[in-house]
Parts: C-alpha cells; structure tokens; sequence
C-alpha cells in the first residue's frame, strides 16, 4: 500500500518542552491511524503540524510523495487535508448549508448559488450516510449532529486526509458506534483517517494501525488487531496500567447533601433548563450525574455551588438550608472541581502557588489579623501539594498557571479542592483531557475521598467513567432525571437509552 | 543549567519596553520641532530632554520637577490601582477635581482656625474621602447594575466639571479672578526642606505624601488579602466569584481607593505654594488623564509609577522653556501629547518584545539541542 503521509524526524519544541522529538511516521492510504499518548505526548503538536497551525523546527513531511511545506491551514486544506477540532469550528446561527459551504461557497458572479451549493451538500450527505437537515440551525442540532457538519465540511472542500481530535468525547454510546460506521465508510471509500484519542477500546475496534506516541517520541506503531488494550495502555504509560479501578463496596451513611425539586429557568429562552431535579448525596458514596453535555448537568452544578441563582428549589447541606447562601459560604463545607479549568478553576495569570491558595488564602495561618499574606505559609503549602499530588510546571510554585499543561492545570485544581477536606467533593469531569496515568490517580482520589467517608458528587460525560467510579448513577435528559441506577446493575447500551431520553424510569427523584 | 548571574531579559521587560516607549517618544517630538522651526528645533530638543536645565543650570528646576510629579504621581497610582483591579477608571479628572474643590472649601473655612499640621491634613484628608466618594458612584453603578464603567467614569467627569463650576460660584468665589478664593499661608503645604536644597523652588512636602500613598498601594497590591482579591478579580473575576470573592465589594473598593488617591492629589496640587485654584472654566483637569500614561509607563506598578511621574514632569517642566526658542504654546502641549501617547503603547511593545524572546529562545534551544546531537 502506498504512503499518503510520511512524516521525516519531525521536531517541535516549545519553550521549556519538546513536543515533537524526531517523529518519524508513514500514514497508508486509505488506513485509519490512531494516534495515541498521555496529555502532553505530541499528538495534537503533530497533527497541527500537519493541518499547518505549527511550523516545526526541523524535519519534513511528504503528503503524496511530494515534500511539502504547510504553513497555515488554508494550505493544508488545498492539499486535501481536513480536521475535525475537539471543540467544533461553526458558526452558532447559520444553518447547517451555510456552515458547510462557509469560505469555499459556489458562487456565480457576486451571487452566491445556493442551489448548486445545497445539490452538492446534499449528494455528498447521502454518499456517506451522513445524515443531516440543511436547513436547521447548529444551536438546535445536537453535538452528535455538529460533529457531522464538521465532517461533511471537510468533505465538501475534498479533503483526502481527515483529521478526527478526540471526536468521541462528547458522544453517547450510540452516536460513537454511528461514528465508527461512518469514519469506516470514509475510510472504505479511499480517505485517510488519523484519529487521536485517549479510548483504547475505541482504537481497538476501529483503527487498522496505531502510532503510540510517549513524551513527545514516538514509542511504536502496531497494527490494531495485533495488540490488546493492555498492551497499548501500558506502551503509552511506560508502565502497566490498570483501567478499572479498585474499589471497595460503598458504605452509604448519612445524608450529606440533599437537593429538592431544583429548578433552573434560562434567562434568554425561558426554557427550563433544569426540571423539578432532587437528589441526595450520602456520606461514603460517589454519585454520578450522567448524560449528554448540554441537558442541564452544568446548571444542577452551577446552582448547587452558587454560581447560578435558582428559581424554585431548596439545598440541604449538612442540615443547613444553604439555597440562598453565598458561594465562600458553601465552599466551607464543598469542594469543587469546576467544569471549565480556565473560566473557573484557575487564575491563569497568576502563579501556581497563588491559584493553589485560591480557596485558603483568607484562612487562618494564611494571612494574618491586619490582613497581611503569609507568603512562607502560602510557598510552604503550594510545594507540599506539588510534591503530593506530582503536578509538575517549568519553575515549581513561581510558575505562571497559563504556562502549565493542560493536565498539571487540572491536577493543580484537583490537588487544592480534594485538600479541602470539604465533606462534599463536587467533581465536574474532573478528568477531561487526561491521558490514562492522570485519570487513574485521579479515579483513585475520589474513591479514597469516599473511603474516607465523604460524600462525592461526579458529574461527567464519559459513560466509563461514571460506570467505574460511581456507587449510584442518576441519567439526566433535557434538564430531567430519568433514571436513578446501580451502575453494576445496567449495562452501558441500557445506560445509553437513558441518556438518550428513549428510557425513563417511572419513579425517580428520591 | 541556568546561570543565575546572567542577566535575564524577560524579567526586566516592562522596563526595557517603557524605555524604548520614552525614546520612540523623544525622536517623534524632535521631529514635530524640526519641522515647526528648523532653525531652533537642536536648541530646543535639548531643553527639553534637558528638563530645562539646558537654559538655566539651576537645581529649580529640579523642585519644579517634583511639584509638577505630584499630583500626577497620585492619579497616576490611582490608575494602577484601578488597572490591576480590572476596573477602567477614566473617572480620573473628576475625582481629582472634587477632591481639589472640597480641599479648597475646608482650607479656606479652618485654614486660619487649625493649628499647623492639621490645618492642611484635615483638608487633604476631607478631599481623598471626596474623591472616593465621587468615584464609588460608578463604582457601585458597575457592580449592581453592570454599567459600563468607562462609559460611567467619562461621563462623570463632565458632570463634575460643571457641577464644580457651580459650585465653586456658590460657595467659594473670588469674582475679580473668576476663580476660588485664596488658600490661607496657615493651610498650604510646607516646602520645608525642600526649599532650601532647590533653591525656593515650588517644590513642597506634597511629593512625600505621593511617594508614601505609592508605596502603600505597592504593599496592598502585592503583600495583602485586599490585593490578592483586588488582582484576582482583574485577571479573572469568573474565577474569583467561584473561589467566594464577593466582586461586587472589589468593584466598589477598588474604584474607592482609586478615587481617593485622585482626590488626594487633586488636594495636594491646590494646597500648594504656587497658589493654584479650580478656575469658573469649560476644562477638565489634565492631571487626571496625565496619570494613565504614568500608570502605562509604568506598567501598572505603583513604585514604576514614581519614576513615570517623574518623567512626566520633567519634560513638562524642559517643556515651559520651549516659547523661548520661538514655539507656539500649543506645540508644548502637542509634543507632551506625543510622550503621552508613546508611554501609553509601552505595554503593547512588552508584549511585542515578549513574543520575539520566546523565539528567539526556542531557536536557541534548537541550535543547542543540535550541537548536543553533533557532539553525542
């Protein structure tokens, strides 16, 4: 089979890092190629290299057995490269027809011909089974739907090399499987596929070769049916891994956290975003709050912490009505590990030791009666949870947080709320965008938290996660419960329906 | 592998960038004087850059140099404040002038009745809680009703001009003058020391009042709780609310300590020496927008904020010689203007000069890594 892509001792360097260290790679034409590593490995570094967003500072790539020089993206996507980024590229209002002929439009003189457009959009659609309304608008359509926008874009602007950055992150059991039928589609009918992504599993069942890539070398690249998870886990790590975590039966004592009939309006639309929700959180158990992102999880989140205000509802803590109290005053007795890192979790202007201080500084031993920082102490406590927690950064506690990688930033929060000691751990994907090694420790930490008979409250969009660490699971739809379940007594697809809206449990709220 | 002796750029950018913000600054006011009066512009350059001394070697204008830093050394402090806050106070001229005004009014009411110290503390003091005051207004707008703060703080200068014209018509007029009524000797700021070591210049204690109000807003900034909060709300105030800051408080805060430090110079420059006095005027206090540029200069740092103070004065100071070379008033106040303008664009040059380090470095550490390779 001929090589599409060969990449020659690719190296790219950041400050402080090699992200690419002489990578030498040949994609087939025609294969689906996984490209796998723990955060920070190099494989987005080396797809953006390819998709032209990085220049690197040394080595070349060929696409097609001609040295190119890509230099930004509207180069690579003449040379019929295309990607499909982890945070979809659209634009919110058009429709899905608009979106996908957007900068490659058909034109006839200044006019643009709309119906040679949506012929094309259309025929390319039913080609691949890629099935899609034109006419919608992207803020109606699903993220499942979106991510086929993002796909037929790429198609339709001829790209040959298709790109896919963890495309099953915000999909549902169901929607990942009509995605693997469709990526094998594509790759059936002659495109190439470099797909990045942390699921083995996944990899496992679609790829025909995988580029294992370890601290920005590549380790090794094997042909898919020839390997096990295990082996692939443990090539990525550099040391054996294991996916499930251990852990005890849960010994739920009492209620710590208790939310009645929550209630959520949204501002613009009026729609109920969250819908007459109640749920309890006993101390030593995980709860998962599961579902697809956008069915009101983040808002039962936001409201419990503070962030939001509710419209109807009561929030019970430790027998305290705190429905109306401010957010320091919760965070006494809640940690939390916010959803977006950046937004909320940290200062990212700030170093490291100030944000790992962000919920103590005020405290006693911390600043003093004149209001005066102790910045021994504040050192002192940010050098013990780096060295506990193992989050590394260029200069230690000095280091400015927007310079850390995305996993250290998320370790770093995770290290500050866990050492809270709150007896509620709210813990919002806590492991978004971690490689294996990370989400393990982190799995571990919440266990031992529960272990340690606190209460935990996971929200989460991976349906393993929530299947692996949670003692009790409620499915959220459309701002709903639909279902309050044991997590050893359903099986993912079941799981799936629920969150889906197709399954509803007849009683719910408890 | 670091060598902690050598000298480290990145560490001082804020520094070279206002340097090179100076000097783009200087070479565009020599050419405007080049162009204007070629025949006289040399002369004139140098009295500029020489704070006037070219003209006249006097350690005057040395004292003049630290009257005119004064008040805006206070805004411009305020400015930084404010900045690191998040918080956009253009309000700058009209806390200074309330704070002026309300000085003025208890100078010239007690000025003969207190005694020496409090005679003009009292004032001061009465004229920081005004600008506060003044300030906390939009403050308050911002944080409970999310007004648009520069928007607010704008119009709030403008209010403050004519309410202040109004006012001072009421209550504390000279009318030959069309200006307010003198500040008694009791109630003016002493020169002290200062007068004999710059041979009676108008130099007066006000700096130190200003030197010290810049160091303390260093401490609150850097070393407190109060600062901490005030950063962390200007760097990311999503961040702040989930860590249980009330940024509401902050907003509120941050414009009432910006806008006493306002007021405070806007009472230290009108209990001065020179006798200067709020005139029945359509005109907006300069000072106030002169300590943005202090604030850019020096790169949001209240103790950079004294040596921007400095410059600016300086050069106002080489600036009064100017009409003596045959220049028009109005060029003075164009070439300051340029200064001005070239200070404020010293952040985006650290961001340049930033940008190209990092390049730099990692072509550095290219070539490193490349004779490493050779040499294994």
């Amino acid at each position: 089979m001929e090589n599409i892509i060969e990449f020659h001792h690719i190296t790219k360097r950041f400050p402080g890092i090699i992200a690419c260290n002489d990578i030498s790679l040949d994609i087939r034409k025609g294969e689906i190629h996984a490209l796998l590593g723990e955060n920070g490995a190099g494989k987005s570094t080396l797809m953006s290299v390819l998709f032209g967003m990085y220049t690197p500072e040394a080595g070349t790539i060929k696409i097609r057995g001609q040295e190119v020089k890509i230099n930004n993206p509207r180069e690579a996507t003449n040379l019929g490269i295309g990607m499909v980024h982890q945070h979809f590229k659209l634009v919110q209002n058009f429709t899905v027809l608009q979106n996908i002929i957007l900068g490659a439009e058909t034109v006839n003189g200044p006019f643009l011909d709309m119906n040679t457009c949506r012929k094309d959009v259309v025929a390319l659609s039913e080609k691949y089974g890629l099935a899609i309304d034109p006419d919608a608008l992207i803020e109606n359509i699903t993220v499942g739907q979106q991510q086929r926008v993002e796909i037929l874009k790429m198609l339709y602007r001829k790209a040959e090399i298709l790109i896919f950055d963890e495309p099953t992150a915000v999909l549902t059991p169901q929607e990942i499987d009509e995605l693997m039928g469709i990526m094998k589609g594509l790759a059936a009918e002659g495109h190439t596929i470099l797909f990045i992504s942390h699921k083995l599993e996944e990899i496992k069942r679609i790829s025909d070769r995988v580029s294992i890539l370890r601290r920005g070398r590549l380790v090794k690249t094997l042909d898919a049916d020839k390997t096990t998870t295990q082996q692939m886990g443990e090539l990525m790590v550099g040391r054996e891994v294991s996916f499930h975590i251990e852990k005890g039966p849960a010994h739920p004592g009492e209620e710590v956290l208790r939310v009645e009939h929550m209630t959520v309006i949204s501002d613009e639309t009026k729609k109920k975003l969250v819908n007459d929700v109640s749920f309890s959180v006993r101390r030593g158990e995980i709860l998962a709050i599961a579902g697809i992102d956008g069915n009101g999880q983040s808002e039962i989140i936001y409201a419990l912490t503070g962030l939001i205000p509710m419209d109807e509802g009561k929030i019970v803590l430790n027998g305290e009505d705190i429905t109306k109290a401010p957010i320091r005053e919760r965070n006494m007795q809640m940690a939390h590990i916010p959803e977006d890192r950046h937004k909320f979790g940290l200062v990212l202007d700030y170093p490291l030791s100030y944000n790992l201080a962000l919920k103590n500084y005020f405290r006693e031993g911390f600043v003093n009666k004149a209001g005066i920082l102790n910045y021994p102490k504040i050192n002192e406590y940010a050098d013990q949870l780096i060295d506990e927690y193992d989050i590394r950064s260029g200069q230690g506690g000095v280091t400015m947080a927007r310079a850390m990688s995305g996993g250290n930033q998320q370790k770093a929060i995770v290290a500050r709320e866990i050492d809270q000691s709150c007896d509620l751990l709210v813990a919002v994907q806590p492991t978004r965008g971690l490689d294996v090694g990370a989400i393990e420790f982190i799995h571990k930490k919440l266990v031992e938290e529960r272990d340690k008979d606190k209460a935990v409250l996971l929200m989460s969009f991976e349906l393993d996660e929530v299947m692996d660490v949670a003692d009790r699971v409620i499915v959220i739809f459309e701002g709903e419960i639909m279902g309050n379940l044991d997590p050893k007594k359903v099986s993912i697809e079941e799981m799936g329906l629920y969150m889906a809206g197709v399954k509803r449990e007849a009683k719910v709220n408890d | 592998m670091t060598d902690k002796k050598k000298f480290d750029i990145t560490k001082h950018i804020g520094i070279i960038s206002s340097l090179i913000a100076i000097l783009a600054g200087m070479i565009v006011a020599f050419i405007i004087l080049m162009i204007s009066k070629p025949s006289n512009g040399v002369q004139a350059f140098l009295t500029l850059i020489s704070g006037g001394m070219y003209v006249r070697a006097d350690i005057v204008n040395l004292g003049n140099v630290l009257y005119y830093a004064t008040p805006i050394l206070c805004t411009g402090v305020a400015m930084c404040l404010a900045f690191q806050a998040g918080v956009f106070n253009i309000g700058g001229p009209g806390q200074y002038t309330t704070g002026a005004f309300v000085a003025i009014l208890a100078a010239v009411a007690w000025g003969q009745k207190l005694p020496a110290p409090l005679s003009f503390i009292i004032p001061i003091i009465l004229g920081m809680i005004m600008g506060a005051l003044w300030a906390a207004i939009p403050g308050i707008l911002k944080a409970y009703f999310n007004v648009n703060v520069i928007v607010s703080t704008t119009m709030f200068n403008y209010i403050c001009m004519y309410y202040i014209v109004y006012l001072v018509r009421m209550l504390c007029y000279d009318q030959l003058k069309g200006q307010t009524k003198p500040v008694v000797a009791n109630a003016k700021l002493p020169k002290g020391f200062l007068a004999g070591i710059t041979n009676n210049s108008s130099a007066d204690i006000g700096i130190f009042f200003a030197i010290v109000a810049a160091i303390i807003v260093w401490f609150i900034l850097e070393k407190t709780k109060l600062g901490y909060e005030l950063k962390a709300c200007g760097k990311n105030p999503e961040a702040s609310r989930y860590a249980g800051i009330k940024s509401k408080t902050t907003i509120v805060a941050s414009m009432l300590l910006s806008g006493a430090l306002c007021g405070l110079g806007g009472a230290l420059n009108h209990l001065s020496q020179a006798g200067v006095y709020i005139k029945v005027a359509e005109s907006i206090a300069a000072e106030g927008f002169t300590g943005i540029a202090v604030c850019c200069l020096a790169n949001n740092n209240p103790i950079g904020a004294i040596f921007g103070a400095l410059y600016m004065a300086y050069i106002t100071v080489g600036g009064q010689y100017m009409q003596l070379y045959g220049f028009q008033k109005e060029i003075v106040d164009v070439i300051t203007s340029v200064i001005v303008y070239f200070a404020a664009f010293s952040p985006f040059l650290g961001q340049f000069i930033e940008s190209r380090i990092s390049r730099k470095k990692v072509q550095k550490a290219n070539a490193e890594a490349k004779s490493e390779e050779v040499t294994q």
